[in-house]
């Protein structure tokens, strides 16, 4: 199958409903729901966060083409497992403990799993333990959100107790910075959620 | 040990200094007013020094400055790295005293009956997080009889309320820092100002009674607001013990005495406690809306006689943080734009000083303005054609290598600032997040209880932004709620009202405290409805058109023109 021109123009232009539709119907008539999603809707991600990170769209858009993606994932995501669709590799998503900011946090791991990753999305207000958890259920990556000063030095916990383990940790967030993390000692740093990605294909060595 | 020379207009001050801590900190200690808005962050760039000579260190590398080639860089992450170091601190890096305040306030039927025997000067404050604002009453009349404001010194350690628990959480000894910022270095140089203009001695002010947020109030009385910075935010009080001036240090009678009114909670504080009483939500039959118009927005809804409240954590945009040439409302600051397709701006500024920066209330204009004649389009992408056409059209890549699309408002020739006085893209975003932040909440809130918009019969905007902004314009770029624009009233600074009502009317002083118990606090966090509503409302004016009917007919009629 080739692309969805319709699919993938309803994703960019945040056409909630038409995607719905498109997808439904396809789930329905038992199409192929991979190809769907490598031919159409992760293109249209990959092409959106693209144009992210040449300012060419900003966070307005790229959260409500996210909205639309998102509507569209979840109807395939229990057909894509049964189907045992074969990811770039499982990472896992939170926001740190005290912080209720989830927007921010969404929209990466829409990204992720637009790129073709499988995200273990612990939700939010994440302690140690519950990362540490998810490296146990085969996590790679680690990244954590905060949105708030007052949480973000939480993140230097999560570093410290993953060190040791094969888990790599990147950290993100508005108050979050390059010189933070160096400090902290996590082993990357995202900006926006196509950073985010980027980060996440440099650490396992996947070739964009 | 090194020595550091500073510069800042005509202070010149030599100081010993390590080469451990940022050279920020010896600035403050200096008494510089360093602005550093992202306190110490590396992020706002704010605190940005010229250093003349001498070498330093930023990111472990060592950088040296001469006079024929001085070196800018954000002076919170640079140390001393030789025996000596001059530097310049700009004007454009310490934070202006000449903020414009407002310190006007609407007050319902009140009488006066003073709960303290105080018979000769009290003084009612308003303690906000980037503006205090005092009024000097005679007791004996309750007259007011002069009135004073300046930016809250502790802007020169943390800009926001979130940075400054951080800071105060940093050790008993930041606390007391702080606690000296608001009542040595503001309140205290307040009263005198005020006693002079009224050719009175401080030393009469018996009574003072004190209205703010919750975490301006915790350190104000010397309390760690460290609680309020973490889940679930609880602070350490609501009910504050009455103090005696002299163990606050505050310039007073020897007997004066301090009462601060009463918080919700870690969100909602003493001035959302006025506010409520102020605009009597309470007593109006229908739903009524009551929204301080600041950094936090504080949100409460009157519906049936219940009380229900939440924070909309708008952010610090529409004061001019995180906006390239985005400036507080001080003179100088462009505080109206109106354009139309010819882009010609009309602009005017603060005191009608030269424009050196563009405040919250010009940024929305531009907003609206922008999106009106098709300049910007509902994305809050600017047409760049259009740009190009007329010649306003400006790019520069960022440190990141992305160009940013930028709309020139006026050339360094005509600006009283060392930069052309642009808007960017980025801006725009950051405007839209702080705009669309407010009608989630309001939004939220209300669908939360089962009400909609049309059904509110008033809207009470409290603040100096909401006295000083277009209000069509904060309506058709979506901040507002298009079916309330007639029904909005603007109290003016109520935090200040309810501090003068505390010092006059026992009656309103007993009514706060019953206040505080009531009001229920809804999570904006765990109603899923937020993100799409936040997300819808980040277009302009929104993602769903038929809440902004009035706005997009205008639009359209305008195109068909
Ligand atoms: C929406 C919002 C809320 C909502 C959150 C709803 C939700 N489900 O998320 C509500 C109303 C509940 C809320 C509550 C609070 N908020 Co709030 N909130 C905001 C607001 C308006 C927008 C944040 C947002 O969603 N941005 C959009 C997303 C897309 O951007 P982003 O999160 O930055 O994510 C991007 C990048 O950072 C990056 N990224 C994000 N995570 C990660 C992770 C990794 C690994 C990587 C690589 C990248 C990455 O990629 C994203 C896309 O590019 C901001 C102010 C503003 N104008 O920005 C305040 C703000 C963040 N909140 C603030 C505060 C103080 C609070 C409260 C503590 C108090 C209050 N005033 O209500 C509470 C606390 C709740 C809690 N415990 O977390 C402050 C923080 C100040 C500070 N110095 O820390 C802000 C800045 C506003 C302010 N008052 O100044 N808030
Ligand atoms: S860069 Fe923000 S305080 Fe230094």
């Amino acid at each position: 199958m080739s692309k969805n021109q319709e699919l993938y123009d309803g994703i960019m232009k945040g056409n909630r409903n038409k995607v719905i539709e498109i997808v439904q119907k396809s789930v329905t008539e038992e199409v192929n729901v991979e190809e769907i999603l490598n031919d159409s809707m992760i293109p249209a991600m990959r092409e959106m966060g693209d144009r992210f990170s040449r300012n060419e769209v900003y966070v307005p858009e790229m959260l409500i083409a996210a909205r639309a993606m998102q509507a569209g994932l979840s109807l395939i995501e229990p057909a894509l497992t049964k189907s045992g669709h074969k990811s770039l590799g499982k990472v896992c998503i939170g926001t740190v403990k005290g912080d209720l900011h989830d927007i921010g946090k969404n929209l990466v791991a829409i990204m992720l799993k637009g790129a073709g990753y499988e995200v273990d999305d612990l939700g939010v207000n994440c302690d140690v333990e519950k990362f540490r958890a998810s490296v146990d259920r085969g996590s790679k990556v680690i990244l954590c959100s905060a949105l708030l000063t007052t949480t973000m030095p939480y993140m230097k916990d999560v570093v410290s107790s993953i060190k040791g383990s094969a888990a790599k940790v990147v950290i993100g967030g508005a108050p979050v910075t390059q010189d933070y993390a160096n400090q902290i000692g996590a082993d990357g740093y995202g900006s926006d959620a196509n950073d985010a990605v980027k980060m996440v294909d440099s650490l396992l060595g996947v070739k964009a | 040990m090194s020595v550091l020379h500073i510069k800042c207009g005509n202070i010149s001050k030599s100081l010993e200094i390590t080469g451990e801590i940022p050279i920020s900190k010896f600035l403050q200690k200096a008494g510089i007013p360093l602005d550093t808005r992202c306190s110490g962050n590396g992020t706002c760039g704010k605190c940005e020094v010229i250093v003349t000579k001498g070498s330093f260190l930023r990111d472990g590398k060592l950088f040296q400055a001469v006079e024929e080639k001085p070196l800018r860089a954000p002076s919170c992450k640079i140390f001393a790295g030789g025996d000596e170091l001059d530097l310049t601190v700009p004007s454009s890096s310490c934070f202006d005293t000449g903020v414009r305040i407002c310190d006007e306030f609407m007050l319902p039927e009140h009488r006066f009956a003073p709960p303290s025997g105080t018979t000769t000067l009290g003084a009612a404050v308003d303690i906000g997080t980037t503006t205090v604002a005092i009024v000097l009453v005679d007791m004996k009349t309750g007259e007011v009889i002069s009135r004073a404001s300046a930016p809250n010194h502790q802007i020169s350690v943390a800009d926001d309320v979130t940075s400054r628990i951080s800071a105060a959480s940093g050790g008993l000894e930041m606390l007391k820092e702080l606690q000296s910022l608001i009542i040595e270095s503001t309140i205290n140089p307040l009263l005198h100002e005020l006693c002079r203009k009224a050719r009175r001695k401080v030393s009469e002010i018996e009574r003072m009674t004190v209205s703010g947020n919750t975490v301006m109030c915790h350190i104000f009385l010397g309390l760690s607001p460290e609680t309020i910075g973490v889940l679930p935010f609880k602070p350490l009080m609501n009910f504050y013990p009455e103090t005696s001036a002299k163990s606050l240090k505050l310039s007073m009678s020897e007997s004066g005495t301090v009462d601060t009114i009463p918080s919700i909670s870690g969100y909602l504080g003493g001035d959302a406690v006025v506010g409520i009483y102020i605009s009597r939500i309470m007593k109006s039959a229908k739903s009524a809306l009551f929204i301080d118009l600041g950094t936090n927005a504080e949100t409460v809804l009157c519906d049936s006689g219940k009380l229900f409240g939440c924070a909309a954590a708008a952010g610090p945009a529409f004061e001019g943080s995180g906006i390239l040439c985005g400036s507080r409302a001080v003179a100088g600051a462009i505080e109206r734009i109106h354009f139309d397709s010819s882009l010609d701006f009309n602009i005017s500024t603060i005191e009608n000083a030269p424009p050196s920066g563009i405040c919250g209330s010009a940024i929305i204009d531009f907003l609206a303005c922008g999106f009106r004649s098709g300049l910007i389009n509902e994305m809050g992408r600017f047409n760049i054609e259009l740009l190009k056409k007329k010649n306003r059209y400006y790019s520069f890549t960022t440190s990141t290598n992305r160009i940013t699309h930028s709309c020139l408002l006026m050339d360094k020739k005509n600006a009283a600032c060392e930069y052309p006085l642009m808007i960017t893209e980025a801006d725009i975003e950051s405007a839209l997040k702080a705009k669309a932040a407010v009608y989630a909440a309001i939004k939220t809130l209300l669908s939360s209880k089962g009400r909609r918009m049309e059904e509110i019969s008033q809207l009470f905007l409290a603040g100096g932004f909401a006295r000083y902004i277009n209000i069509e314009n904060a309506v058709s770029i979506g901040m507002l709620p298009e079916c309330l624009i007639e029904k909005i009233v603007l109290l003016g600074n109520s935090s200040l009202g309810g501090a003068y009502l505390a010092l006059t009317d026992s009656d309103a002083r007993e009514s706060f405290d019953s206040i505080v118990g009531k009001p229920e606090t809804v999570s904006l966090n765990l109603i899923p409805d937020f993100e799409t509503n936040f997300i819808d409302a980040l277009m302009l004016p929104n993602f769903n058109k038929e809440e902004f009917p009035m706005t997009l007919k205008n639009l359209n009629a305008r195109i068909l023109q």
